[in-house]
């Protein structure tokens, strides 16, 4: 509670003034008057003027409850990577912080004494902190600095804010700042958010700059869309400071491993390179670049650079080789060329050593149209221009086979997919087993080789595999179950262990496989145990069968995710550490999927959850996700006994903004002071107390009494007899100066 | 040259045809992948030529990779079984009343399935000019909106295995070819020369007729048409590719070494 002289009905100014007057008009009467009685007459009526003013005034004794508030100052310390920097000192930007708290606990404390203190770590989020666990240096991890950002959400909750203290390295990433600092012209959303800033803000700054050593990547660009199996060429650009010129590499890295790699010599502290990248798979992909580390650096975090490229399918390009000309070949042919999205291909052997009893015919090759085969470009050099392989009824050339042999499993094995359709002359009827291919074939060689394809009218029909598989949807919907027969089979072993037979063919109690799929490495083999499958397409009935057949395998084999019942995509393809991240997965409804997600570099699991679909797409909202580098998504979910799997992979990582500033002398943060009425400072120089701050709020709750003093009879009273005196002293007066 | 070759054809044709071909049966479903010549006979005619079309077959398989079946195979075209295999060959020297309903039907699903047909005019004077009459007439009739035209001589039918420049069989009346094509591909080839006599066998395995005017060289000219036919009916427009197989094959640039290729990005809409 307190007691105040309140005047209600005038200003202290009227009051002012009044006063003034009165005094001037006495000193005044005072030089002119000399005598006595002057001076007792000018009493009179100062008294009487001053009980007129006084009651004019109304003064009164007011009791009101008030609450004084002290001004809420906000420290915001800078958390992000760019802190880890060395300076030039030897210490880091972080550890240069828990010193400064340290060295000026007392300006805190005193601090504190007059201020509601609030202290918070930003990067691209905030969290609260005392100044104790300020003195210890921050682990500075966060992606990005957007001091604005953290300064509007750490004010958002405090009502009266007297000012703020941003300790950092200065250098801000964030639109903002960067336009404040360049004096450009500000956006009108910028300009209100700077409008709702009404303190000053402070910025402490380290005193020393980076560690003169430093070599850095640029940011790696053009990562964005890259098209697969065409070769991407990716700009390598590193600067090094403090060191003469020196010998380095660069390498670049996928998730497989070193994909291209280029040394060189700095050039006035530049090297600049170009390497190369073939994407064979569609989807995501990690690549990151890598330079030589040296003892002593700012900081070794720019020497390395990651990004995500997306890679996206270009038409799918098919290599359709056969043995030979045949129907097999033909309609076959005719389906890939009626596909919109298929580049084709095609090798076929028109022509070998014609089988006769006198001996091979010699023909002259001034009369044909053939050319030769070009097994060297097709196997080896140029094999993996193509998506998919399909060798139908063809065996690889016998001079080098294993040459050959050996480019189709590498092909495979880094992603590609091959499509092996059987018949007369292949899987050890007329020749021997392709045992060369062994490696890659999802089937053994029968126990008996025989020479000849197994003859019958066969009924087909989907294995429970089958019936299950993403593969043979569009033919189940189509057609069924039972399929159209098929009257020639090549007689195989056994299917290797990881082998899925999706269909088989009835002859009385004997049952054999017709589609064979496995996976090899990244990529994928189908065995199509029939050369006779043609007239399922030449019989119009049926050419349902034979469309939505090779539709579902191919999209199998190029590994369409249109083919997959399991999808998982990570909403955002990078994000900074702490953040959270949403997965997009579409499974069938009703199923229970599984994910997790795991750090690539320490193979840790960070994160693990489940959930039940119940519509096409559900959205999973991960935890914070602290660890840095790349990450897998990985989902798994039981569908009818089968193991669907779908997986996807994001960036953790700081910005390439923050990575690009670690070093950088321009700072920007400077500029929130320049434009609020603060001081930007550093730690050397800053005197706390010396900083900006508004003072306490006084805030009055409710006024309990006002006792009127003007309205008392005495002052009446004493204003009368003023008066009266006042008149008799002047009567007196004139009649003493008349006598 | 040309003799000795010859010569050493029809020694391995006299063997083949005596170890492989039998009475004419029906076609053998168990070997369904090799190329095989169906004839078909309509109105219940006699098959002409019959012999050619495993002769033509056996040609085939001597100079080409392509695995064939020499059975004799004629059939009518009104039997539902004439629709299991995708080449036919009609021969015909005389006319012939309309196909029948069931005949056209067969016709028509053969050609719509993919199936190709080889036609061939037999026939001399009058009965020459009677087949040409009636079969432009069905022609017309199963296909009204796909007449029959002179197939170009830069057509890929004359490069798809040999470089065929004249066009004759047994007889060299008209210097050209006609055909069909339906939705870009030439579903029926028309011979006005005989093609067939040119490959006739009796039956000890001699040429059954001569070829005129330009005997052995001329037989051997039709025989190459013949086999290009074929290859055409097997590859239909491959050869018109393999021309551009340099540029194709390194469409992809997949090596720093390579420069880079000259792309059209089509966006779909």
């Amino acid at each position: 509670m307190e007691q105040t002289l309140h005047f209600p009905g005038h200003t202290a100014l009227s009051v002012a003034v009044v006063a003034t007057l009165s005094i001037l008009g006495l000193l005044i009467y005072i030089w002119r008057s000399q005598t006595r009685a002057r001076i007792l007459l000018l009493i009179l009526r100062v008294i009487a003027i001053g009980g007129i003013v006084v009651a004019w005034l109304q003064p009164s004794w007011r009791t009101a409850e008030v609450v004084r508030q002290k001004s809420t100052v906000l420290v915001l310390v800078d958390g992000s990577v760019s802190m880890a920097t060395t300076g030039s000192l030897g210490l880091t930007r972080a550890d240069a912080v828990a010193e400064f708290f340290v060295q000026h606990r007392s300006d805190f404390e005193d601090l504190e004494g007059a201020y509601d203190m609030h202290y918070f770590a930003f990067a691209d989020s905030i969290r609260t902190l005392t100044r104790t666990e300020l003195e210890t240096p921050l682990n500075p991890i966060g992606g990005k600095t957007d001091a604005f950002a953290a300064l509007e959400m750490a004010k958002a909750d405090f009502k009266h804010v007297g000012g703020a203290i941003i300790i950092t390295d200065g250098i801000d990433n964030e639109q903002i700042t960067v336009a404040l600092s360049k004096d450009i012209a500000r956006q009108p959303s910028d300009r209100r958010r700077l409008q709702a800033i009404n303190f000053p803000i402070h910025v402490i700054v380290p005193s020393d700059g980076p560690a003169p050593l430093d070599i850095a990547i640029e940011r790696l660009s053009k990562t964005n869309y890259l098209l697969q199996r065409n070769l991407t060429e990716i700009d390598a650009k590193v600067t090094i400071t403090g060191t003469p010129d020196l010998p380095l590499a660069v390498k670049l890295f996928d998730e497989a491993g070193l994909v291209d790699e280029k040394a060189g010599y700095t050039k006035g502290g530049v090297f600049e390179t170009v390497l190369s990248f073939l994407p064979k798979t569609p989807g995501r992909r990690i690549l990151r670049l890598e330079t030589l580390e040296k003892d002593g650096e700012a900081t070794k975090l720019n020497n390395k650079r990651v990004a995500i490229a997306n890679v996206i399918r270009d038409r799918i390009r098919v290599g359709h080789i056969s043995g030979y000309a045949s129907w097999d070949q033909r309609f076959l042919r005719e389906y890939l060329k009626q596909r919109r999205d298929t580049e084709l291909v095609s090798f076929h052997t028109l022509r070998d050593v014609a089988f006769s009893p006198l001996g091979p015919i010699i023909y002259d090759d001034g009369e044909t149209t053939l050319i030769p085969f070009p097994s060297e470009s097709l196997f080896v050099s140029r094999i993996e221009s193509f998506d998919l392989m399909i060798l139908q009824d063809y065996e690889l050339p016998a001079t080098n086979r294993e040459h050959y042999a050996e480019g189709v499993i590498k092909f495979v094995e880094n992603g590609g997919a091959l499509l092996f359709i059987s018949g007369d002359d292949t899987l050890g009827l007329k020749h021997p087993w392709p045992k060369e291919l062994n490696q890659i074939l999802p089937v053994l060689p029968p126990k008996v080789q025989s020479n000849k394809m197994l003859l019958d009218n066969f009924e087909v029909s989907l294995t429970e595999e089958g019936v299950r598989s993403p593969i043979l949807v569009e033919l189940k919907e189509n057609v069924g179950t039972s399929l159209p027969p098929l009257q020639a089979i090549s007689p195989i072993g056994e299917p290797v262990s990881n082998a899925n037979v999706l269909m088989v063919a009835e002859a009385g109690v004997h049952k054999y496989p017709v589609l064979i799929t496995s996976d090899y490495g990244r990529g994928r083999v189908a065995v199509l145990l029939t050369d006779v499958s043609w007239k399922w397409s030449f019989h119009s009935q049926n050419r349902e069968a034979y469309y939505s057949l090779l539709n579902g395998l191919i999209a199998f084999l190029i590994r369409d995710p249109s083919a997959d019942l399991l999808q998982v995509t990570a909403e955002r393809p990078r994000i900074t550490p702490g953040s959270t991240q949403q997965l997009r997965i579409k499974a069938v409804p009703g199923t229970k999927v599984r994910a997790n997600i795991r750090n690539l570099d320490s193979d840790l699991i960070v994160f693990e959850d489940e959930i039940q679909v119940d519509g096409d797409e559900h959205i999973m909202t991960t935890a914070p996700i602290k660890s840095n580098g790349p990450h897998a998504v990985e989902t798994t979910c039981d569908f009818k006994g089968t193991l669907l799997k779908a997986s996807d992979v994001f960036l953790v990582t700081p910005t390439d903004d923050e990575l690009d500033g670690m070093t950088s002398l321009v700072l920007t943060t400077p500029s929130l002071a320049k434009h609020t009425g603060g001081q930007a400072v550093t730690m050397d120089e800053v005197k706390l107390d010396t900083l900006a701050l508004k003072p306490e709020v006084v805030t009055t709750l409710a006024i309990t009494k006002d006792t009127p003093l003007w309205d008392n009879p005495i002052v009446l009273i004493i204003i009368l007899l003023a008066l009266i005196g006042e008149w008799i002293a002047e009567r007196k007066l004139e009649r003493r100066e008349n006598t | 040259m040309l003799t000795s070759r010859f010569l050493k054809y029809n020694v391995m044709a006299l063997t083949v045809l005596l170890t492989g071909l039998s009475a004419p049966q029906k076609a053998n479903a168990s070997e369904g992948n090799r190329f095989l010549v169906m004839q078909i006979t309509v109105n219940n005619q006699q098959p002409v030529n019959p012999s050619a079309g495993s002769v033509l077959a056996q040609e085939v398989r001597f100079r080409s990779a392509v695995l064939v079946r020499l059975d004799r195979t004629v059939i009518s075209l009104e039997l539902p079984e004439v629709l299991d295999y995708p080449f036919w060959l009609w021969v015909g020297n005389e006319g012939f009343s309309k196909l029948n309903d069931t005949e056209r039907k067969n016709l028509k699903t053969f050609i719509q399935n993919g199936g190709f047909l080889l036609i061939d005019n037999a026939g001399e004077g009058f009965g020459a000019a009677q087949f040409e009459r009636a079969i432009r007439q069905e022609l017309a009739t199963s296909f009204p909106n796909a007449p029959l035209q002179q197939i170009s001589s830069d057509h890929v039918l004359f490069r798809s295995f040999y470089e065929v420049s004249s066009v004759n069989g047994r007889r060299a009346k008209r210097n050209y070819l006609e055909g069909i094509t339906i939705d870009g591909r030439l579903a029926v080839v028309y011979s006005h020369n005989d093609l067939t006599g040119a490959f006739a066998k009796d039956a000890v395995g001699e040429w059954q007729f001569e070829a005129l005017p330009g005997g052995p060289k001329q037989r051997e000219d039709a025989i190459k048409l013949g086999i290009n036919i074929v290859m055409y009916a097997l590859l239909l427009d491959y050869k018109d590719e393999q021309a551009h197989i340099e540029m194709l094959l390194n469409k992809r640039r997949i090596n720093p070494k390579e420069p880079m290729p000259n792309r059209i990005i089509e966006l779909d809409d």
